[in-house]
């Protein structure tokens, strides 16, 4: 008996260490990032509407009535609301990231209802929570589809956002904003996907060519660290695209998803002597890989990281081991956190985000700006609004966001914007990051590498 | 030689790691037969008390390392009388059940407390590294080994030298002969359970010499289930040796094939060894009388 409990024990925790090991290589994919605050078509202006409305959890239970469009309204607009679905992790392992970029959104879709919403509506968000997982995402968007919800945001994963590129590229529910851009969402044109984020590719057209210049190589040895996933290997693709551009050398190093120690990582980087080094992760990912090469004396290695890492808490693990690597670890970003940001220029988004207690999360600021597209994209809809009138709206647009991204314009042929990244450091004495620079300065970087193929 | 050297000193350092969080494992399995799938979980509650203990209350590390193991163990404690108790003698899967439901609530609860972000850590250890003849070594591995020596040491002495050890050592031999013997397994299996969450407080530590505390350290600490395959499921000398060779082969294969390889050397190690030790390398081979 006892053997038997012992033959099976061993034999679940094989099965279930393969189960944790694969699934850690899914959840190291793509945590999504974050951004920025700021939204409204020009920063200076207050939110049209006024008036909140809290999200709901569960569109089944909001099917009967409130959602009843009066007659030959389009879906999701009733006479008094507008249902704007939210797909995100709102648990599971990436949730860090997206818990503040949900906030965001949120926090500025209370302030245009608090101000009376869109055209007399109050704009509802229904957020789903897919918890990480490829299937419970597939049927949160089916959901909302079915619901129906006017449009969504979110789909943040990029796995999520591959296994649903076809359905949201044919079907006619305009998507806007997630915190992952990949190239099966993007490429070919999706008439009904509006990006607010910054490709792998958009990312290291800045980091690359910008650490070249900090570190004076012309033709830069790189080292492209990376976790071992989809998204990983999409990183160290694109730094090699950019490093081969400048006559450079890349050494590509994967780092397992799960693993507790990166000395041999940081050995082989030792090995290549790089100028610099491009890390793609997640926060434990890179902490450890930052870690493995402080204490392999590698602290005076120039390091910049992809703006999924820009969390407060790697730059302050590292002022206790060893601060020279904390102040020469940068991240590329295309939002800027709330703390960073002009604070006349954007004081409702600081407002909210000291409000939530993320003023140093970027990701907030990228929730917030989402908000700000949906939101001018409803009004560009006019009082009856049609999915197809809020398309053709937000193609027309340009939104200044007050220093929070680069300027947004969508057109009709091109539904990609927030792509320009620019550089931060990490400011112990402030305890938050600062950018380098104006976003503007990095725009000519940007070479919209997905839409070349 | 120099780099070989350096590789198996790293992979013996992280290894003692394993060895720590396994040996709670299998203390655990070997004295009330419950599979606990729920010591991820613990010892990222260890890392997060630990934060708790010196960036919230401000507490000196010397207190709140003891503090954190002390917790740790309490709650260990009362899940098996206030829990587990309730469930032994079911079937291994029901337990097994119990135990991933465990760590269902607790993961979430651990979000809903300290929120999404990574905290960072400081207990205040010396960052130091040297070169001696050519082989890199760090302060913070030294204090892995240590620390892992001290754990396994202690729990050796109490283990094989206590009066409770004994009674322990007893009942996973056989806990009707235990009750004969008036021994009371209810107190047995509730020092075992807060000894088993010590160590995976211990583990936790451990980890955020590196990682920050965050949600995936409970991911990470499954990861000493294969040391607790390799030594044999209830050998207490197996876990601490399958978590040094999962520690060594880990790093020769991050090293020597390549950093994406380290975990699949270390599965196809595991699966040659069970081939050939099914019960692992310190497991015994039991006769079932049929």
């Amino acid at each position: 008996m006892r053997a038997k409990r012992e033959r099976a024990a061993v034999r679940m925790a094989i099965c279930l260490v393969w189960v944790l090991v694969l699934s850690a290589c899914a959840s190291g994919d793509d945590e999504a990032a974050t951004t920025g605050d700021g939204g409204t078509t020009d920063a200076t202006e207050a939110p049209v509407a006024e008036e909140s409305d809290e999200s709901t959890e569960d569109p089944a239970e909001e099917a009967d009535g409130s959602q009843e469009s009066s007659g030959g309204a389009a879906p999701g607009v009733s006479d008094d609301t507008i249902t704007w679905g939210v797909v995100t992790d709102v648990s599971g392992p990436t949730n860090a990231t997206q818990v503040p970029w949900q906030e965001g959104l949120q926090a500025y879709i209370d302030q245009v209802n608090e101000a009376g919403g869109v055209h007399g509506r109050q704009i509802d968000l229904v957020v789903e929570d897919d918890q990480f997982d490829v299937a419970l995402g597939q049927q949160a968007v089916e959901r909302l589809t079915d619901f129906p919800v006017f449009g969504m945001s979110g789909i943040n994963n990029s796995s999520l956002q591959v296994a649903v590129a076809d359905q949201v590229r044919d079907g006619d529910i305009p998507v806007v904003g997630s915190i992952s851009t990949t190239r099966d969402i993007v490429a070919p044109f999706n008439p009904s996907y509006f990006a607010s984020w910054c490709s792998y590719a958009d990312m290291a057209d800045v980091a690359v060519p910008y650490m070249a210049e900090q570190t004076g190589a012309d033709a830069p040895r790189v080292v492209a660290a990376a976790l071992d996933v989809a998204s990983g290997v999409e990183w160290t693709g694109e730094v090699s695209r950019v490093v081969e551009s400048l006559g450079g050398e890349v050494l590509e190093i994967l780092q397992p998803a799960g693993a507790v120690d990166a000395s041999a990582e940081a050995r082989e980087i030792e090995s290549f002597a790089p100028d610099f080094v491009a890390v793609h992760g997640s926060a434990p990912s890179a902490q450890s890989l930052l870690t493995a090469m402080a204490e392999r004396g590698l602290s005076d290695t120039p390091t910049i990281g992809i703006a999924n890492i820009a969390v407060a808490s790697i730059w302050e693990d590292l002022a206790g081991i060893d601060q020279q690597m904390g102040e020469n670890f940068q991240v590329v970003h295309c939002y800027t956190p709330p703390a960073a940001a002009d604070a006349d220029t954007n004081a409702e988004l600081v407002a909210a985000a000291e409000e939530a207690g993320l003023t140093t999360e970027a990701m907030f600021t990228g929730g917030w700006l989402v908000g700000t597209v949906v939101v001018e994209g409803l009004e560009a809809a006019g009082p009856d609004p049609t999915r197809e009138a809020f398309i053709a709206g937000l193609e027309g647009t340009t939104i200044d966001t007050g220093g929070l991204s680069a300027e947004v314009a969508y057109s009709a042929d091109d539904h990609q914007a927030f792509q320009t990244t620019r550089p931060y450091r990490y400011d112990y004495d402030a305890g938050q990051l600062v950018p380098v620079g104006e976003f503007a300065d990095y725009a000519d970087l940007v070479t919209d590498a997905y839409q070349q193929g | 030689m120099a780099v070989l050297i350096e590789i198996l000193f790293t992979g013996l350092a992280l290894g003692s790691i394993y060895g720590v969080i396994a040996l709670g494992f299998v203390l655990v399995f070997k004295a009330t037969s419950v599979f606990n799938f729920a010591q991820g979980a613990f010892m990222m509650v260890g890392a997060y008390l630990a934060y708790t203990a010196t960036a919230v209350l401000g507490l000196p590390a010397w207190v709140a390392v003891p503090l954190v193991l002390g917790v740790n163990a309490v709650i260990g404690a009362a899940l098996q009388l206030v829990v587990i108790r309730h469930f032994l003698g079911r079937s291994l899967l029901t337990l097994v059940m119990i135990t991933i439901a465990i760590t269902l609530v607790v993961g979430p609860l651990v979000g809903i407390l300290y929120g999404p972000n990574p905290l960072p850590l400081s207990i205040g250890l010396p960052r130091e590294s040297w070169l001696l003849a050519g082989v890199r070594i760090s302060s913070i591995q030294l204090i892995q080994m240590a620390v892992s020596v001290v754990v396994l040491g202690a729990f050796g002495l109490y283990f094989n030298r206590s009066d409770m050890g004994l009674k322990m050592r007893a009942t996973a031999e056989s806990q009707e002969a235990g009750l004969i013997c008036g021994i009371d397994a209810n107190r047995v299996f509730a020092v075992a359970w807060a000894i088993g969450l010590a160590m995976a407080g211990v583990g936790g530590l451990l980890l955020t010499t590196s990682l920050p505390v965050s949600g995936q350290l409970e991911a990470v600490g499954q990861l000493a289930f294969p040391a607790v395959v390799i030594g044999g499921i209830r050998s207490t000398t197996g876990a601490v040796i399958g978590g040094l060779v999962v520690g060594v082969i880990e790093q020769l294969g991050a090293n020597y094939i390549g950093t994406d390889s380290r975990f699949v050397v270390v599965y196809v190690v595991l699966l040659a060894i069970l081939m050939v030790r099914p019960h692992g390398l310190f497991g015994q081979p039991e006769v079932e009388r049929v």
